[in-house]
This record gives C-alpha cells, structure tokens and sequence, in this order.
C-alpha cells in the first residue's frame, strides 16, 4: 500500500521554499479558473508540465498523467452531447457532432482540470509532508490542526500495515477448502485495533507533554533572503503570465 | 482536565481519519459482474458517525477521504471528498438508528449515504471540473459503492460493538 | 531522590499492587526483573501518569520525586520529572518522521530553536540514527523504533528514565552501548524487566521483584529444563537461495538491508532456533516461508517439491510477534470454534492453553492473547510452525509448554528469539544471523 506521496529529488522546484510553493500553488489554482483565451487554456497546463518533467523526471510525469487521462477522455467522449445549439464545426450526414461553443467549453474544462491537478501534484509530490504542515503552519493554520494532520499521516501507513498484516493472517487461518479472506471477521478486527488505540494515543500525547503551557513552536524553516525572493517569484510570475495569457 | 480532553479528542479524530483513509486505499472488495473493485470508503465513514458520533464523523470522514485522495495522487479531488464525506457522516449519523440492524434501517441509512454521494459528486464535480454528461457516468459506481458501504458500515458498528465492550469511555 | 508507595487495582476489581514500595537515590539505577503479567507495564503507566488516567481504576500512595508528590501533578506537568519507553513502540509514536517525534516534547518543554536543533543533532548521534533524520517513521524497523524512542526520552531528560523492557529489539552491541549510556548518567533510571539475562551486560545494580503486588528480594531462578528429545520424521520443509531485502522510500537511497538464506530445512517434529539482531530480517524470512511474502529468489519447497505461496499459508503456521493481529473475533470460543476443529479437540485446547473460552479477545493480555494464537494454530494442525519472539511476553515455562506441545504433535518449529539465555534451552539445532547470511 503507497502511503506518502512525495518522491525524494534534488531538483529546483524540491528546493524552492514551502512557503513561497504553498503560495505559488494557492495563486496558480486560483487564477487557473478565470483563464479564457485559447493561448491561455494551451499554456496554463504546459507550466506544470514543464516542471513536472524538470524536478521528477518523465516516469513521474507519464505516472500523473495516467492519473488525469480518465477524467479528459470522458470530457472529450461527451463532447458531441455539449452545447448542441451552437456554432456546428463537425457535421457528418447532417448530425452535428461538435459544436465551437461546445469544443471551447470543454477544451477549458481540460486545460483548468490539467493545471489544476499537476499543479497540486507537483506540491504533494516535490515536499515532504511535514514540511507542508510547517508551511500552511506559517499561514496561521492552528497549532492542533497541523497536529492532527502530523499524527493522521502517522497513523494512516501504520494502520495500512496492520490492515495488510491482518488480511495475511487471516489466510493462515483459512481452513482447508475456503479460499479468499473473509470480509466481515477482518475489518472489525482492524475497526477493533485501531479504535483501542485511541486512549493509548491520547495518553501518549499527554505524556509527551501536549497541554503544557510554555510550549514554543519549533519552525524548523529558516528565513532567508532566498525565502522573499521566492515569494516574490510566486506572486509575480503567475500574475504576469496570467496577464498575458488571459 | 480540558487538556485530557483535547489530547482525546485529537487522538480520536486522528486515529478515525487514519481509518477512514485505509478503508478506502487498502480494503476493497471484487465486484463479480464488472471484474473491477469497489472500495469500502463509505463503510468506514458511516461507522465512525455511529461510534463516536456525526460531528466527529463529519471531520473524520471527511479528513480520511481527503488524505486518502492526498496520498493515492489525486490531489485535485480532496476538497470535495472531503465535504462529500463529511456531509455523509453527519447525516447517516443524524438520521440512521445505528442500533436496530434491520432491513429498513439499513435501506434508510443506503438511501442517505446514496443520495449524498452520488449528488455530491454530481454537483461539486459540475460546479468545478467537468460536464454534467461525463460526471453522470460515475453515478452507478458510486450508487454502488456507498449504498454496498452503508450496510456494511452499519454491521460493522454493530459487530464492534459486540467485540469491544469498553467503547463508551472513547466517546465525548 | 525518588520515594514511592504505590496501592492500584484495576475497575474490573484486579488487584495489581498493594503497598508496592521502592526507592530510587539521585543518580540511582533500580532494576525491577518479574514474570510478565505481573504488573511492570502498569507500574510504568502509573508513573506516567497514564494510568489511571485513561485506564481507570483506584490509585492510592505517592510517588515523590524531590519532595514533590508526582500523583498531585497532571500528565503534561511530569513531562520533566518522569518518562518511560514504553514496551510496544508503536504505541507512543506519534508522527511521520523521525525529527518531528523528537522536537515534540522539546517544543512542550519551552526549549529555543537552538537548543532543540541540539539535542535532536546530539540524541540522533547517540543512538545512531543520523542519516534518519527525515525518514518516515513506518519505515523504521523494530529496533530502529526502539533506539528512536530512547532518543526521545534521553532528549527530554527527564529525573527519572523508566526503560520497559527497552532492551528487547536491540542488537547486542546496542544493548551495550545502552548500558554505557545509563551508567554515565547522573538521572535515576527504573529498568523493567522479565528475565535477568546477559542483556544487561555488566549493569549491575538493585534488582527487586513484584510478589503478589508487593516489593520483594530479587532471586536469581534457575533456568527451566526442556527434557525432551524431539521425534523426527521424513517429511521436510526447506528453503534454498532465498533473498529478502527492504530500503528507505523517503530517503530515495538503498540504504536497506539484504538477508540471504543459502539453505534451509527444518523436519516435521524437529526444533530449530533462529536468533540474529534487529532489523537482521528474521520476520520477513518468516513471511516467506509462510507464503505471506513472494521470495525474489530461490525457492521453498516441501517434501522436496516447490510450493507456492499460497498453499504455503496453508501447510506453515506463523505466530507473528503482534498476536493480536492474528486474532478476529469477539471471544475465545468464537476464536476456537472458527478453526473447524471438532469440541472435544477444542475443549482439550483450553486445558492445555490455559483459557477460559467466554473471555474476551480484545480485553485479555498479551500473554493470554500469545496462548490463545498459539492454541488456535495447534488447533489448525499445521505441520510446520514459526514462533516470531513468543517467549517476549510470557514466562519460559510457559513459552516451553507451547513449543513441546506443539513438538509432540508432530509439528515442525522454528523458534525465533533473540534471548540467548532462551534459546540456549531449546533442544536442537541453532541458525544465527551474521552480516545478513542466515547460516
């Protein structure tokens, strides 16, 4: 089972601040909605593409893309059913198959679900996740929130593994002439597991000293004049680019 | 003592969401006739709102399913599995009476997590990402998918509940 | 200076300590070697906090540490006072890397960046796990776990170290190093324990025991004798040219390691010890052997034929270490009648086995939880068995008892242990894990 999303890399985009990635991210996706002109629709997914390609190579790339590809075929299989009243492009025997309105609404729907996904991707899969927490940490997200999400992305490998172990064993047990795992027994075991860990947790947590009131954060990101260099690019580059594209 | 609590409930939300998230990764039964899987995602929302109530249902169910999307590589999805989870949780655990496992509950708490889900989906995906026509493709499957889930959530909770006795002393 | 005087029972009316008393002087090491079961876990809690916090029950006495009185403060406030490392990792790890479980507690304590960013820097050197800064925790291995935990107690450096059974997991040179590291503290250290083995090296200090909840002198037992002469037949499990390797994903290197397992065999009614450090690979090489896991090489075979992993699932028994992973349903009976075995065989079993088939599974302890796993495979009739560290939770009478019983069926066992003093009963022969060769 992959539980963690992010592939080690050296590239550019691995050593460009969270920070200034979280807002990169933020802005970009924002300003992927509003984009309208056919040059824009073209070049909004090329960024990401682009440096998806640069910082994780072409496997990675082929990998997220075989991800997206279900949802475009499905957009451009139903292209005949859109915007039936428009301007007809493609006419075969006097049924028209595609209209302009129609090709440009879901050419958009593609392009924003494209920049969109890779663009998130690319996030999720360049930064490991608990300097993503650090950074949305940075942007005023509550301290028990990161905490929670800290401990969920703990909890979800090791109650995958003990969901795989439970599975495995549970065919050990099989006796002769039964095959498969039975359904039912195996996720309450689990449901069981992981509900008993609960209050060993939250003892944990307090033992570990949560609720103390001199508790400082530990940042753990430096600031840097690379840091605000950074953040400049995020913010302009997108801004320019969308300016032009629009 | 306020301290006892939070770290409780911090504990409890990560461990559901935790849950919630695996459910849908890793524990996924066959469907026969379409040769494909159908997870059980649902199941493990509907049965978090049933043991520790809808409103950590809501925020377990819909954090599980989000970093589920997260983790799996389909970032793009999260936010809206997240409020389509969410909003599951909290209604099959305002309306369904977890404990009577008779049919009728079981087809009420179907009918919920159905009608959510599917028209979730719907309408978020149609606000944001695709066309109508291509987003009611998906309605079958996840007819399916979260109506198979419900009842299996319900038989969970109470299987649970048959197994581990001391399960109040978790709930706030 | 550490005073206490410790009366608990448990809600369900289980008495667990009356008038337990102990002293610790500053600096002092105290070592605490009882059956398992008998209490330490929860002496440890107590300390904590833990219990009866979240356990309930009824704690009366003190702890005084410094004249303080530890049982008047909360949890969060013992956190400089009091810390332990508990027996199951896992069950205080409580984020995705190795760093962020490290600054926690320091960050709780109101410590500055510099001096946080110190001590993770000194305890990562300290128990060798330098290059694991960054790693994900769920990729560490059981002893790589342990030796994050002891970095974590030894960066708070709280008054006093409680180390449960802390010494299981490690690998002889870690252990040595770890009892370095306790004498040249100048902190108390409370060390639990089940048996007094060469594990502690040359840590000599008090040693008491738990007595029907009381204190009382520490005295050396005898190891136990296992007379039997095991009855071999033909038929034969073996294994030839197996590879079995792991490496850290979040790292992005191959900083892994390999076993490789020229050749093995084990025959039905034979007894074979397996013993080699943590993270060696043993558990993996169970899971290949009992089909769990694919080999990516060689081949096992039974009876001199190659059987594939599925049907090996069905011919080898693996008892894993965690037995609660292998138990489903809600009581022993239900657990006993799922094996298809017929009612007098089972009946038998909770004789023999030592349980009561309308307990509970998810509320027994370990150590019943450890029989009942034991008892479910003996009821299934495999002809081979592999125990993954059976003998960490119960005492060697008892683990022994398993084993023969298991040995006069007929069955095959591989005993997996790193307690030398154990393995040194066991009839047989002995594999160790050397520079990832098991020979």
């Amino acid at each position: 089972m992959n539980t963690s999303s992010y592939i080690y890399g050296e590239s550019f985009y691995h050593k460009y601040d969270i920070r200034a990635k979280l807002f990169f991210t933020f802005l970009y996706s924002i300003l992927v909605f509003f984009v309208r002109s056919w040059y824009g629709l073209i070049a909004f997914p090329l960024i990401p593409f682009a440096v998806f390609l640069v910082s994780l190579g072409g496997i990675e790339t082929w990998r997220a893309i075989k991800r997206i590809l279900p949802v475009i075929i499905l957009l451009f299989l139903f292209l005949p059913l859109q915007d039936r009243g428009g301007n007809p492009i493609v006419e075969i025997n006097g049924f028209v198959f595609v209209t302009g309105e129609g090709l440009y609404r879901v050419c958009r729907l593609a392009s924003r679900f494209i920049a969109l996904s890779l663009i998130l991707m690319l996030l999720i899969e360049t930064e490991r996740s608990e300097n993503i927490i650090r950074g949305l940490r940075f942007y005023r997200m509550p301290y028990n929130v990161a905490l929670l999400f800290s401990m969920i992305l703990r909890f979800i490998p090791y109650l995958g593994s003990m969901f795989d172990e439970i599975r495995a064993s549970m065919s050990l047990r099989l006796t002769e002439g039964k095959r498969g795992f039975p359904i039912m027994p195996s996720i309450t075991a689990f449901a069981v597991a992981s509900v008993r860990m609960i209050p060993d947790t939250a003892a944990a947590l307090e033992e570990r000293g949560f609720g103390r009131k001199e508790r400082r954060d530990y940042k753990g990101l430096k600031t840097s004049p690379k840091l605000f260099t950074e953040l400049f690019f995020s913010a302009i580059l997108p801004i320019i680019f969308f300016i032009v594209m629009r | 003592m306020k301290e006892k609590k939070t770290a409780l409930h911090i504990s409890l939300i990560a461990l559901s969401s935790a849950l919630v998230a695996v459910f849908t990764i890793a524990v996924r039964i066959p469907v026969p006739a379409t040769a494909g899987y159908i997870s059980l995602c649902d199941a493990a929302v509907v049965f978090v709102s049933y043991a520790f109530g809808p409103f950590t249902g809501l925020i377990a169910g819909g954090l599980g399913s989000a970093f589920a999307d997260l983790l799996g590589g389909y970032p793009q999805f999260a936010v809206i599995s997240f409020a389509v989870h969410g909003l599951e949780a909290l209604l099959a655990g305002l309306i369904v009476k977890k404990n009577s496992q008779n049919i009728l509950t079981m087809i009420i708490g179907a009918l919920v997590s159905i009608v959510v889900v599917c028209g979730g989906y719907l309408l978020l995906e149609v606000l944001f990402i695709t066309t109508f026509s291509s987003a009611l493709v998906e309605v079958p499957m996840n007819a399916l998918q979260s109506g198979v889930g419900s009842v299996i959530g319900l038989l969970l909770y109470a299987a649970v509940v048959k197994g581990y006795r001391n399960f109040d002393s978790i709930k706030w | 200076m550490l005073n206490a005087d410790i009366t608990f029972s448990y809600s369900n009316g289980e008495n667990v300590f009356s008038h337990f008393c102990f002293s610790i002087p500053d600096g002092g090491k105290l070592k605490i070697i009882s059956d398992p079961g008998s209490g330490k876990t929860t002496l440890s809690k107590i300390l904590t906090g833990a219990v009866p916090s979240y356990s309930g029950g009824s704690l009366e006495g003190s702890a005084v540490i410094d004249g303080e009185n530890i049982f008047d403060l909360d949890i969060p406030s013992r956190l400089s006072l009091v810390g332990r490392v508990s027996q199951n990792t896992d069950e205080m790890l409580l984020f995705s890397s190795v760093e962020e479980e490290i600054a926690f507690p320091l960050c709780n304590l109101g410590l500055s960046d510099e001096e946080i960013e110190k001590r993770i820097d000194s305890v990562l050197s300290l128990f060798g796990l330098e290059g694991y800064r960054k790693v994900a925790s769920s990729e560490l291995s059981g002893g790589e776990k342990r030796r994050l935990m002891l970095a974590v107690l030894f960066a708070i450096n709280p008054e006093l170290y409680i180390l449960d059974e802390s010494f299981d997991e490690l690998s002889p040179e870690w252990r040595s190093r770890l009892v370095e590291l306790i004498k040249a503290s100048d902190r108390m250290f409370l060390i639990l324990g089940s048996h007094e083995t060469e594990e502690y090296g040359s840590l000599s200090c008090r040693t008491i025991s738990v007595d029907q909840g009381r204190a009382s002198e520490y005295r050396k037992k005898p190891l136990p004798l296992f007379s039997y002469i095991p009855q071999m037949f033909s038929s034969e499990l073996s294994a030839s040219g197996i590879s079995v390797s792991r490496m850290h994903r979040s790292l992005g290197n191959d900083n892994s390691f390999r076993l490789s397992v020229p050749s093995f065999s084990l025959k039905r009614g034979e007894c074979l010890v397996i013993t080699g450090g943590n993270g060696a690979g043993k558990s993996s090489f169970s899971r290949v052997l009992s089909g769990l896991l694919e080999e990516s090489g060689g081949s096992v075979m039974i009876d001199s034929k190659p059987v594939l992993p599925k049907e090996r699932r069905r011919r080898i028994a693996y008892l894993m270490q965690n037995p609660y992973e292998e138990l489903f349903l809600p009581t022993v009976k239900e657990e006993a009648e799922s094996t298809g075995a017929d009612s007098s065989m089972i009946d038998r079993a909770y004789n023999l086995f030592n349980l009561v088939p309308e307990w509970y599974t998810a509320e027994i302890s370990y150590g019943r939880a450890k029989m009942l796993q034991a008892m479910l495979f003996y009821l299934l009739e495999r002809p081979f068995a592999i125990f993954d560290e059976f003998d960490s939770a119960l005492p060697y009478e008892e683990s022994l008892s398993v084993i023969r019983m298991y040995l006069e069926a007929g069955c095959g066992v591989a005993v997996i242990t790193h307690d030398m003093a154990f393995a040194s009963i066991l009839p047989g022969r002995h594999m160790n894990i050397a520079d990832g060769v098991l020979l």
